[in-house]
């Protein structure tokens, strides 16, 4: 008697779980667009979670990025006139003596001041040798 | 030569394996979740009573899932989904219950009739009876009501089992108990809403 009991209560639960299904089912397939839309979403941002992360270091990519082209650009403007060490640079006096009037006359002038260049030079072999006053 | 090339080619080929078993292992998500999405909304729904908390509860659920368990295998992705999705639906109802006791303190201060909500306690314009209600085309909200009434182990197995599909045991992982208790839970749960929603409940 308690097992027909039993047996009958169990197929009631199962029919009332049945008929419980169902309507669940039909207010699932009645979800409105925008609802549905919005769960698509938050399953394409959980999705994204797959993608690999930016290490930290990263983040200064970008700065890193500008100092490195600035010591480019540094380096490619200094090559264009490569400094020698050995040749001193030119002083203000040097182009005081290049901008000077008479550096133009001596230019002018320039067998003459060969001639007394060479004069020099024998005086001082004949004053070395001493046979000369 | 030879041996930098097919060393090349070695590093290429595990590459490609693993985009090519990232990209399916993404697929299958994709799918899985995709199945799975409305139902665990309306039972997230039904649970809490708020459609856009429910929304929220599901996508931190997602999210989770994806995040911890991608790995897992796939028939172990559904009882791990649903048990992330109540243990956020208990911590919603715990904030809540933190929230009423705010709020009861605040509303002391203030009249009693500021509470009467009109349109809430207006007849229902149709004029039906609960008994006729239950006939109607709103059962299921009735059965969300009585769902949402009952006990909280008793609502998890029920919604678990019944509107999800999952058996027994995997009831018992989302749920984190024994599946003696889910057979319990479940059993009292039924007769529970059966006995509220009357034997002409269709």
């Amino acid at each position: 008697m308690n097992e027909r009991n039993d047996k009958t209560a169990s197929i009631e639960d199962e029919a009332f779980a049945a008929r419980a299904k169902e309507r669940f089912d039909q207010s699932v397939r009645g979800l409105d667009g925008q609802t549905q839309s919005r769960l698509n979403r938050g399953r394409h941002a959980a999705l994204a979670e797959l993608q690999p992360r930016q290490g930290p270091w990263l983040q200064w990519a970008p700065a890193a990025g500008v100092a490195a082209a600035a010591v480019v650009a540094v380096v490619i403007l200094n090559g264009r006139a490569p400094v020698d060490e050995l040749t001193p640079l030119p002083t203000a006096n040097d182009f005081e003596i290049l901008l000077n009037e008479e550096s133009f006359e001596m230019l002018e002038e320039l067998e003459f001041y060969s001639w007394m260049d060479l004069e020099a030079e024998l005086d001082d072999d004949l004053d070395g040798n001493g046979n000369v006053g | 030569m030879s041996v930098v090339a097919s060393e090349i080619a070695v590093s290429c080929t595990r590459e490609q394996i693993t985009g090519t078993t990232e990209l399916h292992k993404e697929q299958e998500l994709n799918r899985f979740l995709a199945e799975i999405e409305k139902r665990a909304l309306r039972i997230a729904e039904i649970s809490i009573r708020d459609r856009d908390e429910a929304l929220d509860l599901v996508q931190e659920a997602m999210i989770k899932l994806v995040r911890n368990y991608a790995d897992r295998p796939e028939a172990e992705w559904t009882p791990l989904f649903y048990r992330i999705l109540q243990n956020g639906a208990r911590d919603w109802h715990r904030r809540q219950i933190v929230r009423n006791r705010v709020m009861v303190w605040f509303r002391r201060s203030k009249g009693e009739n500021e509470d009467y909500d009109p349109v809430a306690s207006a007849p229902d314009p149709a004029g039906r009876t609960p008994e006729e209600n239950l006939q109607s085309a709103e059962a299921m909200e009735s059965l969300e009501l009585a769902v949402a009434a009952l006990p909280r182990r008793q609502r998890e197995a029920f919604m678990l089992r019944t509107f999800e599909g999952l058996d027994v045991a995997g009831t018992a992982v989302a749920m984190g108990c024994s599946e003696g208790s889910v057979k319990t839970h479940y059993s009292r749960a039924v007769h529970s809403l059966r006995k509220t929603l009357g034997e002409h409940w269709q």
